[in-house]
């Protein structure tokens, strides 16, 4: 409670600080923020065991009904799909919230609400590795072709089958059996191995959701001029996105979490809202490439 | 080892694992599934995992299972001794990939009741109705043989598991058997 006190005080003496930047200054809590969403967005996977009946949650993050809309994991509902060789209707509408959402606001899905990313990050918090160069590495886009050519194949939704995700999601909604191992073992990694090495090596459901926000409008940039190629967006970002770059990898992988924006000393970073033109084509006067 | 090669691999151990593995024993899980469910082989197919049914479920009966169903990790079962059906139909109504469906109630398949008549009381000469009374399909799916012995008809039993539940005897005389 204090600190969400202190926070309200520190973020109107900053936008009182006026020098022009306070809509950047507002995004220096932007940690804390997120921090919020996501133990808010977990907490509620268990409110329909002791809420029967709330209008608000039903389900866990594969599939739920959030405020009477029905939101699915665009990977589990295409793999069910494909392994169930019949197009159920209403399962593909109940994607097109989340593909929407992504195709606009980029990967917040993974920035902001994956319990599994949470733990991650609640587990980097205490012991953070060093980060491990990300470049040239598609294999989670391997891997999402991968597994639904498998589900095509057995006839089964092996990627929802096996989800880390999913697993976590049950374990706070039902409890824990013993494929949590599963996930102990992916946090386990966090410490010892490398950040979110999951999310940057395997996560196909993170891929699906980087190939949808390939061309989102919401993304993050990089002010050159005030940039003094200090490095510490780079050291901040889980991801391993070199911030800024125009770079295709670079961009999928972006989950937009914002944790570069409150680390830039120079507030060089932000969000930037992309605009189109006729012709279709982004304008991207933003985008400069810097190299490192 | 080139990643690709790596990624190819690892499909192809999953591949390997499922289809030899997992496949045979596709269609006899073993499991009572929510009322309204698909044949089992399409349910695996098809159940997303996502727990709405059980989070739903007025009479908590439905559960879901851990790693130590194998394949059937995440899907929903009922153990009607612990909490049975009473075929409200709300499980299948918030289902969204129609891996359960809504069927009326006397269409549900879920299993089929069993009694055992050694451990039965009536069957051993005790008054006991307890099953036939508690069944919801009263007097069709559960009759008595001669004013005093349970049996199941297997025409109408819907093997939602009341009996089960409701049965004195312990362990219970009358079993749900899934898969029919």
């Amino acid at each position: 409670m204090r600190r969400l006190r202190d926070l309200r005080v520190r973020m109107y003496c900053q936008s009182g600080g006026g020098n022009g930047e306070s809509g950047a200054v507002g995004l220096r809590n932007l940690r804390l923020w997120r921090r919020v969403v996501q133990l808010t967005a977990a907490g509620l996977m268990t409110a329909p065991g002791w809420w029967p009946d709330n209008p608000v949650w039903l389900g866990t993050y594969i599939s739920s009904r959030f405020c009477g809309i029905a939101l699915t994991d665009p990977l589990a509902a295409l793999e069910v799909a494909i392994a169930g060789k019949a197009v159920v209707w209403p399962l593909l509408w109940s994607a097109v919230p989340l593909i929407l959402a992504a195709a606009v606001l980029g990967r917040i899905f993974c920035g902001w609400i994956c319990p599994l990313n949470t733990a991650f990050e609640i587990a980097g918090s205490f012991r953070r590795k060093p980060q491990r160069a990300l470049a040239g590495n598609w294999q989670p886009y391997w891997l999402l072709g991968g597994f639904l050519t498998a589900s095509a194949l057995i006839g089964l939704p092996v990627f929802t089958l096996i989800s880390p995700i999913g697993i976590l999601s049950r374990t706070i909604a039902f409890g824990a059996g013993f494929e949590a191992v599963f996930v102990v073992f992916l946090v386990c990694l966090e410490l010892w191995y490398s950040r979110k090495a999951w999310c940057k090596k395997v996560c196909p459901v993170g891929a699906l959701y980087g190939l949808l926000s390939r061309f989102r409008r919401c993304r993050i940039s990089l002010d050159t001029a005030r940039c003094t190629r200090c490095g510490a967006c780079y050291a901040a970002c889980g991801m391993g996105v070199d911030i800024g770059s125009p770079g295709k990898l670079a961009v999928m992988n972006c989950s937009n979490c914002g944790d570069c924006i409150a680390a830039c000393p120079e507030h060089a970073v932000s969000y930037q809202w992309i605009k189109r033109r006729k012709g279709g084509a982004a304008k991207h006067e933003p985008f400069e490439s810097h190299s490192r | 080892m080139e990643r690709g090669v790596k990624a190819a691999l690892f499909i192809g151990g999953i591949v390997a694992l499922a289809l030899g593995g997992f496949s045979g024993r596709k269609a006899k899980s073993g499991l009572i599934r929510p009322p309204g469910a698909v044949d089992e082989a399409l349910f695996l197919s098809t159940c997303l995992r996502c727990g709405q049914c059980a989070q739903v479920c007025p009479q908590k009966a439905i559960r879901i299972g851990y790693g130590d169903k194998g394949i059937s990790l995440g899907t929903p079962y009922i153990e009607p001794r612990q909490a049975a059906c009473n075929l409200c139909m709300d499980c299948a109504r918030v289902c969204p990939s129609r891996a359960l469906r809504e069927t009326a109630k006397e269409n549900v398949r879920m299993g089929l009741a069993e009694i055992n008549q050694d451990a039965c009381l009536a069957w051993q000469g005790d008054e006991c109705k307890i099953c036939y009374t508690s069944c919801p399909f009263f007097n069709r799916a559960i009759q008595l043989e001669d004013h005093k012995r349970p049996v199941v008809n297997r025409n109408v039993c819907a093997g939602c598991g009341i009996c089960e539940y409701v049965c004195i005897a312990s362990p219970a005389a009358v079993t749900v058997k899934a898969g029919r």
